[in-house]
């Protein structure tokens, strides 16, 4: 086999409207109450854990959560701390590259939850971001109710 | 429950396109390799157990094409699929069939042919209904950079919480890559220095490009069999003494992972519960002083000191200074995969099961130019798939557990 007949492309598309996952309610009342910079969260009935975003099931005590009880959703600061970071040198969409702007992702545990979730972190240099940093959503100027509202996060500099 | 014993080992030369050969002739290149280790026929196998991840291949159901050329016509055949840690699933369900008394020769198998695939599309179809989810949510646009984006925030983490240091890593990746020079069947085979490693170009600060693993093309293959049987097909079998799992919730990427309590992926609970009731079931009371080797599941350098830990050879935050002692060096006290491990060669469902055969090889002596100076009667093999949420450990041994 030589190189040139080594490769054969079929053209086409991963047809993925075929595809019907459910996404789920329980993001539903989480998402609503972002628009008014507000963040539910839910806490288990059965250990206590605090989740955000909510989660229809434990996976720690496996106790399935009532939606409907008021005391099972906990309103949830929008501040919290850095548990770790990375700083993002290349892009791997469309092969190897390098970035012209490095984003620094950071993991974040918003104050009082058991749970911590991949944000970006903005208004931030390099050699300022630190494991423990304080930091708080940075709101959009109007909240739409979807989860890129608090996917921006700046350094808390006041407490 | 029946002691069991790894009898053959196959394992192929990892590289990154075999363009020669098709998935099933790939494999049984490793499956021959194995048969004739043992020195067995294909009638002597019992039951056949195998396991990849399908989507890297696109192949979704590959024993379909390749069971009979495994040995598989008219013989039970499983597949497990967890992630990076496949390899060693699927060592374990060929234990579990053997110790439980069903079948008494299991061969197993796992592989990847990652030149006939593409694996960030198969990385996306393992996340993609969480994906989609997310986008329905309102999630912006995301390129944490592969599997890379999930470990470099253990890496932030075990910097953060232990005071270790990038030259570390660079240190780490240059033994692990000069190992990988001993060893016939590695992938990226170089004797390097830690400052070859440092030049290489930053991907997503702390892992650099020489922190991070390739991606190959590598099977392996193993015989396990029972203690009457293991004694008259080897001279000197390893024996597979304990073995446990753990899943834990995912950790950071997706939607449902996101909600985790794993909060940091530093902590690898799931690796310490595994190695506690692996160690329990193989007798062994101090792993510290009673492990002799261990081949850690590292496809970044980081995780040459972290898994260590986990696996109880070390404690927290000592590793990368037992490291500057040479002690886990080749000659050292308690080599650390000396095979060069998965930063050196990385065939997914091959990688995990490569670590148990590893130290198989190292406890028969029949390791080459890669066997370690010191004497081996115990060795400790890790898995680590999922989210780094799947952590599989297997305890071997020179001689058969007491049970």
């Amino acid at each position: 086999m030589t190189a040139e007949t080594e490769h054969i492309q079929i053209s086409g598309k991963w047809p993925l409207t075929q595809y019907r996952w459910k996404t789920g309610g329980v993001l539903d009342k989480f998402v609503q109450g972002l628009r008014e910079r507000q963040i539910y969260g839910t806490k288990c009935s059965g250990c206590g854990t605090v989740f955000v975003p909510p989660s229809l099931i434990c996976p720690r005590c496996q106790s399935r959560l009532k939606l409907e009880r008021k005391e099972n959703w906990i309103r949830i600061s929008d501040k919290g701390i850095v548990v770790s970071y990375t700083i993002s040198h290349m892009t791997i969409l469309g092969g190897l590259k390098e970035r012209p702007v490095r984003p620094i992702y950071i993991i974040v545990k918003l104050d009082d939850t058991d749970t911590s979730n991949m944000a970006q972190l903005m208004q931030t240099e390099e050699d300022q971001v630190h494991v423990g940093m304080r930091i708080k959503v940075d709101w959009p100027d109007n909240p739409k109710g979807a989860l890129s509202d608090i996917f921006y996060f700046k350094p808390l500099l006041a407490p | 429950m029946r002691n069991i014993a790894i009898v053959g080992v196959g394992i192929t030369k990892h590289v990154s396109k075999r363009r020669d050969v098709n998935i099933p002739e790939f494999v049984y290149e490793a499956v021959k390799a194995a048969i004739e280790d043992a020195d067995i026929g294909i009638r002597d196998i019992d039951a056949l157990v195998t396991g990849n991840m399908p989507g890297f291949e696109g192949v979704n159901c590959p024993e379909l094409w390749g069971g009979g050329y495994w040995g598989g016509y008219k013989k039970p055949m499983l597949r497990i699929t967890t992630g990076g840690s496949t390899g060693s699933s699927v060592a374990q369900g060929a234990f579990y069939l053997v110790a439980s008394g069903v079948f008494d020769t299991v061969l197993t198998m796992g592989f990847e042919k990652q030149s006939d695939g593409a694996t960030t599309v198969g990385l996306e179809s393992a996340g993609m209904s969480d994906f989609v989810a997310m986008r329905a949510y309102g999630m912006p646009e995301l390129d944490p950079a592969g599997a890379i984006g999930m470990f470099v925030f253990q890496a932030i983490s075990y910097m953060a919480r232990t005071g270790c240091t990038i030259d570390y890593f660079d240190r780490a990746a240059a033994m692990l890559r000069s190992n990988a020079a001993k060893n016939p069947y590695a992938h990226i085979q170089q004797q390097v220095t830690a400052e070859d490693i440092a030049d290489t170009p930053m991907i997503a600060y702390p892992l650099r490009f020489g922190h991070t693993c390739p991606t190959s093309d590598g099977a392996c293959a193993m015989i396990v069999t029972t203690k009457e049987k293991a004694q008259k097909m080897a001279k000197k079998p390893a024996w597979v003494n304990g073995w446990s799992s753990c899943a834990e919730e995912a950790s950071i990427a997706g939607l449902h992972g996101a909600g985790s309590i794993n909060i940091d992926p530093f902590d690898q609970r799931g690796c310490k519960f595994a190695a506690t009731k692996a160690y329990a079931m193989a007798g062994i009371k101090e792993p510290q002083k009673e492990i002799h080797l261990a081949e850690p599941y590292v496809p970044f350098a980081h995780q040459l000191f972290l898994y260590p830990e986990r696996l109880l050879l070390f404690n927290e935050g000592e590793s990368f200074r037992q490291f500057d002692q040479g002690v886990m060096h080749r000659d050292g006290r308690l080599p650390i995969c000396p095979s060069g491990g998965v930063v050196s060669s990385n065939a997914i469902g091959a990688a995990a099961m490569i670590r148990i055969a590893e130290c198989a090889l190292q406890i028969m002596g029949k390791a080459g130019e890669r066997q370690v100076t010191r004497d081996v009667h115990t060795a400790v093999a890790h898995g680590l798939g999922g989210q780094a949420n799947f952590n599989v450990v297997t305890v071997l041994g020179d001689k058969p557990a007491g049970r």
